[in-house]
């Protein structure tokens, strides 16, 4: 194991973490990720600094998915909504996040950065994906059988955190 | 998430607690904008003393961009205090400490506003 990773039953392997999300499109799914992310703190022993950084994340990509990929007002069927799998590959934590919304492809459907421009020309929003870049690497989109597809691994010196 | 107003020498301090996220955002905003009525109102500016905020998800970014631009528009001024590491770290990746003047402490931020 090397330092700075998680460990889980004293292997470097990939290892798949029994906490398997399905949330329906609503605000509700929100508060679950944060019971979710409580278990699999206590469960993997991961930094509170780690852990706020992992609820960050998913909290803007279901947002996000919420917002923009569903459209429609809730929707409350979590097996046509969003699904949220984990597990440790070489002690790093990886997840798959996969939503039934829109097509939206952060590789090519972000909107310009507009992080450095003007506080007049700044949009008031579109600021969740920049804070997920930062804290994860983008591995993996496609758009298959309806679903946008992601596979997402939390960087390292997000795990060495306090 | 609570929220308290004091006045400091005329200045106005938001003194808020706990996360500002998807559950809490709304009434982040609902404080904010009286407040900065009324630091134009005191002809000072607004204070955020966000020491006891331990977590802010865009959703609560995004409330504080809308009252630095409405501080642009009332030519007030609005400073931010106390971040913890996590949260400055957040304003950093969000460019927003290029949008507020950030001070240690409320004490100091208040001496700044006060010029």
């Amino acid at each position: 194991m090397s330092l700075g990773k998680l460990s889980l039953m004293g292997t470097d392997d990939k290892v798949v973490i029994p906490e398997n999300l399905r949330l329906p499109f609503n605000r509700a799914s929100l508060s679950e990720i944060r019971v979710a992310l409580n278990r699999l703190q206590a469960r993997l022993g991961f930094s509170d600094g780690c852990g706020l950084a992992l609820r960050l994340v998913l909290e803007e990509l279901v947002t996000n998915s919420i917002m923009h990929g569903w459209g429609k007002g809730a929707h409350d069927d979590p097996e046509t909504g969003i699904h949220v799998d984990f597990h440790i590959d070489d002690g790093v934590l990886h997840f798959r996040y996969v939503d039934h919304g829109s097509p939206f492809d952060p590789r090519s459907d972000l909107p310009s950065d507009s992080r450095d421009e003007h506080l007049d020309d700044r949009p008031d929003g579109q600021l969740g994906w920049p804070l997920i870049l930062h804290y994860c690497d983008l591995l993996h989109y496609a758009r298959e059988e309806g679903q946008n597809r992601m596979h997402l691994r939390l960087r390292e010196k997000v795990l060495n955190r306090d | 998430m609570e929220c308290r107003k004091e006045n400091k020498d005329g200045v106005i301090v938001l003194v808020v607690d706990g996360a500002i996220d998807h559950e809490t955002a709304a009434a982040f905003e609902q404080a904010v904008m009286p407040s900065l009525d009324e630091a134009e109102a005191a002809g000072t500016g607004l204070v955020f003393d966000m020491s006891g905020v331990d977590y802010m998800s865009s959703v609560g970014l995004r409330v504080l961009m809308l009252a630095a631009k409405a501080a642009k528009q009332k030519s007030i001024s609005v400073v931010v205090a106390g971040l913890q590491a996590t949260l400055a770290e957040i304003f950093q990746i969000s460019r927003f400490d290029k949008i507020f003047t950030i001070y240690d402490t409320a004490d100091a931020a208040v001496a700044g506003v006060r010029g």
